[in-house]
C-alpha cells in the first residue's frame, strides 16, 4: 500500500456482511476512498490440482464443488466441455431439462445475491422475503434433480434422470406465484427512498471500465454491456433469449438487473417445461482425448472451462474461470475507487454478488 | 515483540495463483511479446499487483488483445493500450515516451520491425 493516506482501512476478511472470506484493504483520506486490494487465500482449494489426472466420472463431481451456490452451471460447463471434446450431441429432451435445471439455478443465486445486498444495507425484511421465495425455488430444484446443493443432474449426452408429469406440473403450476412475488420485491427495492440513497449512484462501474477488466454476467449488463454466453447457446437460441441490460452502472442496477433476469429466468423455464419433446434424457457416446475452451453463463457472468484429456477420459489439465475473478476485480479496482464514503465499501463489494469459493477455486 | 495480526506474506500464495496453465501461458505470452524472461515478469507482477488482478491477468491479457485498435499500427504493435489500460506493467507516461522514440524513429525512415522489438526490449527492462 502506498503511504500517502490517512488510514489503510482494512474490511474483513471475517465481516458480518461477507458470506465468504475476504480481506479488502482500502486507502482512505478522511471518508473518501483511494483506491482498494483484495487478499485472498483463505478458502484455497486447490481444485483444479485435485482434478488433474482423475477420470472424467470423478472430476464431474468435483466440478460442481468448486461453487455452492452456482452448483448446475459448474456442472453444465464441464459437462459441454466433455462433449465438445467428444462431439458428444445431448438429447433433446435433456437440452431442455438443462435449461431447466440453470434457469432455476440462477433464479436462487440471484434471490440469494439481493438477500445479501438488502441485508448488507440494513433491509433485512425484504432480505428475509427473498430468502423465503429462494427456499421456494430451491424445492422445485429438490424436485426435479434430487438435491439442493451438489446434483450432478447432467452427464454426457443428456441428464441423468426424466422430469415426471407430476414434478412438470408443479413446477408450472409455482411460476406464477414466485413470477407475482419476485416483481412485488422488485417493487419493494426500487420504490424504497432508503434503498435508493443507499444505491442509486454508489459504486459506479463505467462502461469503459467494465470492459477493461472484462467484467462479466450482471455486473457488465449493469454499466450498459449487452454479454451473455446464453445468447450463442443452441437451446436458448431456440427459446429467443436476449439479455437484460441496464446503464446506470451503480449497486442499484446490478440488483435490478438481478432481480429482472430472474423474471426472466422463470419465462425460459415456463416455456421449456411447455414445449419439452417427447424422447430419451439420454444420448451416447465415448469420452474421447482432446482439448477445447468451452464458456457458459453461470448466474455472476461468463464461466469459462478449459480442459484437455487423454485417450483413457482422464483430465491431463484444466483451468477454470469464473466470473467472480473478473467482478470482484472490477468492485475493487474500480467501484470503490473514489467511494465518497467508506460505509459503502461493504455494499459496493456485495452488489457485485462476490463468490470467493469460485474465485479461489 | 508485536506483530501485525493478519499481515502476511502474501508471496506464496500469489506464486500459488500465477501456476495454474492459463496463467503460465498468458506470462509466457507477454514475456514473449515483451522480450522478457517469464521469471522477471512473475517476480514483478507478484511486487506490484494485488491478488485480485493477478487471477484476472489472463482474461484482462484477451481482453487487450481482443480490443487493440487497428487506427494506429505502432501503437498496436507495441501494445501501448495493452501494456497500460488492461495489462498496468507500465505507466502511460513511460508508454508515452517509449512511443514517442519509437516515433522518431520510424520517422528517419527505420524499419518498423526493428523499432517495435528495440522498443519492447527497452521497455522489458525494466522487469530486471
Amino acid at each position: 500500500m502506498k503511504r500517502t493516506v490517512d488510514v489503510s482501512f482494512p474490511v474483513g476478511p471475517v465481516h458480518p456482511c461477507w458470506k465468504e472470506p475476504a480481506r479488502v484493504k482500502c486507502e482512505t483520506r478522511g471518508e473518501y476512498v483511494l483506491r482498494a486490494e483484495v487478499e485472498l487465500g483463505y478458502m484455497k482449494k486447490g481444485i483444479e490440482r485435485i482434478m488433474k489426472g482423475r477420470p472424467w466420472q470423478e472430476v464431474m463431481f468435483l466440478a460442481e464443488r468448486v461453487c455452492g451456490i452456482c452448483s448446475v452451471v459448474h456442472n453444465m460447463v464441464f459437462i459441454e466441455t466433455m462433449e465438445k471434446i467428444s462431439g458428444i450431441a445431448p438429447a433433446e429432451r435433456a437440452a431442455y431439462l438443462r435449461v431447466v435445471a440453470n434457469e432455476l439455478d440462477r433464479i436462487q443465486s440471484h434471490l440469494l445475491a439481493n438477500f445479501s445486498y438488502c441485508y448488507t444495507i440494513e433491509h433485512e425484511t425484504l432480505g428475509m422475503y427473498l430468502l423465503d421465495l429462494r427456499e421456494k425455488v430451491m424445492d422445485l430444484l429438490e424436485k426435479l434433480t434430487g438435491a439442493r446443493v451438489n446434483k450432478a443432474y447432467m452427464v454426457p449426452g443428456g441428464v441423468r434422470f426424466d422430469i415426471g408429469e407430476e414434478t412438470r406440473h408443479a413446477i408450472l403450476g409455482s411460476i406464477p406465484r414466485i413470477r407475482e412475488e419476485t416483481k412485488r420485491y422488485r417493487g419493494m427495492f426500487s420504490g424504497g427512498p432508503m434503498i435508493g440513497l443507499r444505491s442509486k449512484g454508489v459504486g459506479i462501474l463505467s462502461r469503459e471500465d467494465a470492459g477493461r477488466c472484462h467484467a462479466v454476467g450482471p455486473t457488465a449488463r449493469a454499466s450498459g454491456i449487452a454479454v451473455d454466453c446464453r445468447q450463442r447457446h443452441p437451446t436458448y437460441m431456440k427459446l429467443g433469449f436476449s439479455p437484460v441490460v441496464r446503464d446506470e452502472g451503480d449497486n442499484f442496477a446490478r440488483v435490478m438487473v438481478r432481480f429482472d433476469e430472474a423474471i426472466q429466468s422463470l419465462s425460459l423455464v415456463q416455456q421449456c417445461l411447455e414445449r419439452l419433446p417427447e424422447g430419451p434424457v439420454l444420448a451416447g457416446g465415448i469420452c474421447r482425448a482432446g482439448e477445447t475452451v468451452h464458456r457458459g453463463e453461470a448466474p455472476r457472468g461468463e464461466l469459462s472451462y478449459f480442459v484437455k484429456t487423454d485417450e483413457y477420459g482422464r483430465i491431463a489439465e484444466i483451468s477454470i474461470q469464473t466470473p467472480s475473478i473478473m467482478n470482484i476485480e472490477a468492485a475493487a479496482h474500480y467501484m470503490m475507487t473514489g467511494a465518497v464514503s467508506l460505509a459503502d465499501v461493504t455494499s459496493i463489494f456485495i452488489s457485485a454478488d462476490p463468490c470467493i469459493a469460485c474465485t479461489e477455486r | 515483540m508485536m506483530d501485525v495480526l493478519y499481515e502476511k506474506d502474501l508471496r506464496p500464495l500469489k506464486l500459488h495463483i500465477l501456476e495454474s496453465p492459463r496463467h503460465r501461458r498468458t506470462i509466457r505470452e507477454i514475456g514473449r511479446r515483451l522480450g522478457v524472461e517469464p521469471g522477471w515478469l512473475i517476480r514483478w507482477a507478484m511486487a506490484h499487483f494485488d491478488m485480485q488482478l493477478l487471477e484476472n491477468l489472463p482474461a484482462r491479457f484477451e481482453q487487450g488483445l481482443a480490443h487493440q485498435g487497428a487506427d494506429d499500427p505502432l501503437a498496436s504493435a507495441i501494445g501501448a493500450e495493452l501494456f497500460t489500460v488492461y495489462l498496468p506493467f507500465f505507466t502511460t507516461e513511460e508508454m508515452n515516451a517509449a512511443l514517442e522514440q519509437a516515433r522518431e524513429r520510424l520517422g528517419r525512415g527505420e524499419g518498423m520491425e526493428a523499432v517495435v522489438k528495440d522498443t519492447l526490449r527497452v521497455l522489458g527492462r525494466g522487469f530486471a
